[in-house]
């Protein structure tokens, strides 16, 4: 197995990383650069934990390969936040609401929240909770989570 | 999960694939959105010592509709495009339908439409809706491209038409008549994300209260995804009412073969098929748009 080179962009900064082709991003994430806010569940893309934004778009991290990922633009629960002292409306209202139990979800959740929000301001309940659809929570705290993203939508009543 | 060893190809062209594909035979897989493909290879039930990855494939890229071909999907496009076209919403509902209730978000913005058609699951969402609009395959191999209606695609569960040196390079589905009406059934134990216990798409022309053409295609109660063809006997030709639909449900009951798995008995898949045709049937016939 032949290493190669993966150059991608996470969190707005480049990185180049040599990787074996069978590494998922979720790995080299996790492993690589030592990103571990992206957590790792199943591994066969039912939970949602290692969800990140592929070029703006939710994915699962342990369903692509590192080496896909080349020329991305990678955003992990790392890089959502606004500033290094500005938490994002989405992350400031799961704490607000108290949407985490055990935490595990929560990078996933939350990654999932600000993709639903980008393409739709302000979603129904049904559509949130569709969204969600792919990201589980164990400790089934769903209720508070929703309630933490109907409040950052617009006309939310947070 | 640890995925097993295996060398990488990422080709932007098709020839570079067929001549991977002659290098390295049955030992090379082909992955476009690799959804299906890498939990496979993590839990062991597939194998391969070569990845090719067809998303920087440039003769695979593409989704268009023009009212002479009709839709256009290259194999590299993802299913969440397709979902998201304003075009499949208004022409084709019945595969929109079926894209926003196939997987998860995250799955649908990395899988493909071809992939989904490929892994020749017969509860592919996808199957049927295209099977019902009559889609067709685009087969391209070294020696140049081939067509089929994609219902002679599918041979049985995970085997498909596509020769050992073949690529799915496009869907084409035909413009549909004007005034077709269609709709997509599932039922799952999950509302929603759930791989389907069964699915169905039909299609129905109406000639005032007359139907002048029916499609019907079954999902997960066959080897592969199944026209019911003794259902639509019954309906073509004759004039809508509760007990034509009623002859029709219980035909499609009657000539489906599914088999008991953890998602349902075979007996209750054969009542959802009847309880499902006849609800298709009264969505697609008190909807006032086609």
């Amino acid at each position: 197995m032949n290493r190669a080179i993966v150059t991608l962009t996470v969190n707005g900064d480049c990185y180049s990383a040599a990787v074996n082709p069978n590494t998922t991003l979720a790995e080299m994430l996790r492993d690589h650069l030592r990103l571990t806010g992206t957590k790792q569940g199943c591994g066969t893309g039912d939970c949602g934990a290692c969800t990140v934004l592929m070029d703006g778009r939710a994915i699962n991290s342990c369903l692509t390969l590192a080496l896909e990922s080349e020329g991305a633009e990678i955003t992990t629960i790392e890089g959502i936040a606004l500033s290094g002292e500005e938490l994002h409306p989405v992350q400031q209202s799961f704490i607000e609401h108290g949407a985490t139990q055990c935490g595990f979800c929560t990078p996933g959740m939350v990654v999932s929240a600000v993709h639903l929000l980008d393409g739709n301001a302000s979603p129904s309940e049904p559509e949130i909770r569709h969204a969600l659809g792919g990201t589980l929570c164990r400790c089934t705290g769903y209720t508070k989570i929703v309630e933490a993203i109907e409040a950052v939508a617009e006309g939310g009543e947070g | 999960m640890r995925l097993p060893a295996f060398e990488y190809h990422a080709p932007t062209r098709l020839e570079e694939v067929f001549t991977l594909l002659a290098e390295h035979g049955p030992a090379a897989k082909l992955m476009a959105g690799g959804t299906d493909l890498l939990p496979g290879l993590k839990s062991g039930k597939r194998h391969c010592e070569h990845v090719i990855a067809l998303k920087q494939v440039e003769e695979l890229e593409g989704l268009t509709f023009d009212e002479t071909n009709g839709l256009v999907i290259g194999a590299r496009t993802l299913l969440c495009d397709v979902g998201g076209s304003e075009a499949v919403a208004e022409h084709y509902p019945a595969l929109a339908k079926a894209i926003t209730t196939l997987a998860t978000v995250q799955v649908r913005n990395k899988a493909t439409v071809a992939g989904n058609l490929c892994n020749a699951s017969p509860c592919a969402d996808t199957a049927t809706p295209l099977c019902a609009y009559g889609a067709r395959a685009v087969l391209h191999g070294p020696d140049g491209a081939r067509e089929l209606p994609l219902e002679e695609f599918f041979i049985g569960p995970g085997q498909t038409a596509i020769g050992d040196r073949e690529v799915l390079e496009r869907l084409v589905v035909p413009r549909p008549a004007k005034g077709l009406r269609s709709t997509f059934f599932k039922f799952s134990s999950r509302s929603r994300v759930d791989i389907a216990a069964v699915n169905m798409s039909l299609t129905l022309l109406l000639k005032g209260e007359g139907i002048a053409a029916a499609s019907l295609f079954l999902g997960t109660v066959a080897p592969t995804p199944m026209r019911a063809t003794r259902a639509e006997k019954v309906l073509v030709g004759e004039t809508i009412s509760p007990e034509l639909f009623e002859r029709a449900a219980c035909a499609a009951r009657d000539e489906c073969k599914p088999i008991t798995d953890f998602r349902a008995t075979a007996e209750y898949k054969r009542r959802i098929v009847h309880v499902m045709t006849r609800r298709a049937l009264e969505t697609v016939t008190t909807e006032t748009t086609a």
